[in-house]
């Protein structure tokens, strides 16, 4: 039987055909009831309208496009979920580490300029930052946005150079960049109404970096990086010697870097010393000193917090060999309290103790002995030369203004719980007394420092001036 | 995929988050080095846009009332979840918004329209 579909018009291709190659319209093959225009569409079957060939085909598109979808929203959860828990921060190169970290000082992003800086230098500085800004905006000195609102810096162009160092550290100098500041008065802060006053006027300024660090004395200035577990990261530590020793030996006979410095030591193995209590960490720093070992006192602290600091022990040994210098003392009578703080971090008070030190080079001796009592601290100290003799004695006490600034009210020290003991952590020190003075210095002194910025700005006029 | 897509791209033009992706922060924070700052937990709220994402994504193939309900959860989650960010990381300040943002508030418009739509040719029957 031939014909037409009478959906489309298109010719049947063979009598027992069920669907139109065409347009895929139903085509009844049975026999047909037909009681009017038979001729036609007499394989037409009218009575059944629903087509159900194209709903099978639209179905299985969709299958098709749903698997597709959802083959594609498993391998974009796998994506996030391997940038999350598979991968850790660093960057590929030491270029790739300090391009990232210009960039994200320069646009003010905390979380991108962190993930490039060595993880054991900056532990703990959320909370120093945290206390920091919620008290410069409990004092109106900043708002909800950025840290500084009112400067917006860009940097383009940035070429840089790269010093490898060994494998494992590398000196990232600029070659080449250009940088645009541009200060808003209207997103300054209430309390900064005087530079408003003083400067209402928008500006920018625009120069080349390299420019810029020469003007500063800083032509040598670089940014250090090293590489841990097979990331590289920004070190601040790094970045403040290697930068500085450049410096002295571009001012000296003397070479310090690289030659003397033994940068490979970034990827030793250390065997850390651990003491079983506070009291033994203390003791065994002490030995360590006066056995004027830099090695094993590197060893006393986190490891990774002073791995930037292990190629410079050779440069330092040397120049306390060349000096001719030798420590000697001990301490004696510790009394220590210790507190939790958060993570495994302990704050150990020291309630009492004493100790001695002695320093002798070529010109003569220098000594110290003291105790700690409580909140005070009472001396002497003594220097001799050939020509030369001084002593003197002392007692000085935490308390009245010192505390009213600082916060700080006891002497301590904070370790970290390592491998079942204890390490001193100096970073952890260092912030626990600097979050404690950001937290309790006064209004006043804040009202005071204001009053003389106002003043410097105003041209040494206090008129307005808080 | 949008709300997949805004994970991995910065999301304010200025200040946290410009240089930076919430998977970066959500792997930050997961690390534990700024957990005085924000717990490791935290981490996971910067993964849940594109983990609404994924699971719209994996979905899509699915027909009916649970779904199409399942969808509007999903688009008010993200809307919620986006004002925060709005709030928390670009100061409430629209014009800080970068890519990341306007990834994520394109995906919600065109998820509401897909539902409206969805809704118009009988999905939720």
């Amino acid at each position: 039987m031939s014909g037409f579909c009478g959906q489309c018009g298109a010719p049947k291709a063979a009598p027992d055909q069920r669907f139109c190659q065409s347009c895929g319209a139903s085509i009844s093959t049975a026999p047909q009831a037909v009681t009017s225009a038979p001729a036609a569409v007499d394989y037409v079957d009218y009575a059944v309208p629903a087509p159900v060939a194209p709903r099978q085909r639209g179905a299985s598109v969709g299958r098709i496009l749903g698997t597709g979808a959802a083959v594609l929203a498993l391998a974009a959860g796998g994506f996030v979920a391997w940038q999350v828990l598979g991968s850790s921060g660093g960057a590929d190169s030491p270029e790739d580490a300090v391009r990232q970290f210009v960039t994200a000082a320069a646009e003010q992003d905390v979380v991108a300029a962190l993930d490039v800086v060595n993880p054991g230098e900056v532990e703990g500085l959320d909370s120093l930052y945290e206390a920091a800004r919620d008290r410069a905006e409990a004092e109106g000195l900043v708002g909800d946005g950025d840290l500084v609102d009112a400067l917006d810096v860009t940097i383009d162009g940035l070429e840089l150079d790269v010093d490898e160092q060994g494998d494992y550290s590398a000196f990232v100098t600029v070659r080449n960049g250009d940088y645009t500041v541009t200060y808003d008065p209207g997103k300054l802060a209430d309390r900064l109404d005087f530079v408003r006053d003083e400067f209402p006027d928008t500006k920018e300024w625009h120069g080349d970096l390299v420019g810029l660090l020469d003007d500063a004395d800083l032509e040598r200035f670089g940014v250090s990086t090293i590489k841990v577990d097979g990331a590289w990261y920004v070190s601040a530590i790094g970045t403040a010697l290697d930068s500085g020793l450049r410096e002295a030996s571009a001012s000296s006979d003397r070479s310090y870097v690289p030659a003397a410095s033994d940068y490979d030591a970034i990827g030793a193995d250390l065997e850390p010393v651990v003491g079983k209590d506070p009291e033994e960490v203390l003791d065994n720093l002490a030995d360590a000193f006066f056995d004027q070992d830099l090695d094993q006192i590197l060893a006393n602290f986190p490891a990774d917090q002073v791995r930037a600091l292990r190629p410079y022990v050779d440069v330092a040994e040397d120049l306390l060999a060349d000096e001719g210098v030798s420590f000697d003392g001990g301490i004696t009578g510790l009394d220590l309290e210790t507190e939790d703080l958060s993570g495994d971090l302990v704050k150990v008070v020291i309630d009492d103790g004493s100790g001695s030190v002695s320093l002798t080079d070529e010109y003569g001796t220098s000594s110290a002995e003291g105790t700690v009592d409580g909140r005070c601290f009472e001396g002497t100290t003594y220097e001799s030369s050939e020509d030369y003799e001084d002593y003197d004695e002392g007692r000085v006490c935490i308390d009245g203004e010192i505390v009213d600034y600082t916060g700080v009210d006891e002497v301590y020290v904070v370790m970290r719980k390592v491998d079942g003991g204890y390490q001193l952590d100096p970073l952890a020190t260092a912030i626990e007394y600097a979050t404690r003075a950001v937290e309790a210095v006064p209004s006043s002194a804040i009202d005071e420092a204001l009053g003389e910025l106002c003043y410097e700005v105003q041209d040494y006029d206090e008129t307005g001036c808080p | 995929m949008l709300w997949v897509a805004q994970a991995s791209v910065p999301w304010t033009r200025r200040g946290a988050f410009s240089s930076s992706s919430m998977l970066d922060g959500a792997r930050l924070l997961r690390s534990g080095l700024v957990a005085d700052a924000a717990p490791r937990w935290t981490s996971l709220v910067l993964v849940v846009v594109p983990a609404l994402g994924v699971l719209v994504g994996a979905t899509a193939g699915l027909r009916g009332r649970a779904m199409w309900t399942t969808r509007l959860t999903t688009v008010v989650a993200v809307t919620v979840a986006f004002v925060l960010f709005v709030h928390n990381v670009a100061g409430a300040d629209l014009t800080r918004l970068g890519p990341g943002g306007w990834l994520t508030s394109a995906g919600i418009v065109s998820g509401a329209l897909g539902l409206a739509w969805t809704r118009g040719h009988g999905d939720k029957q």
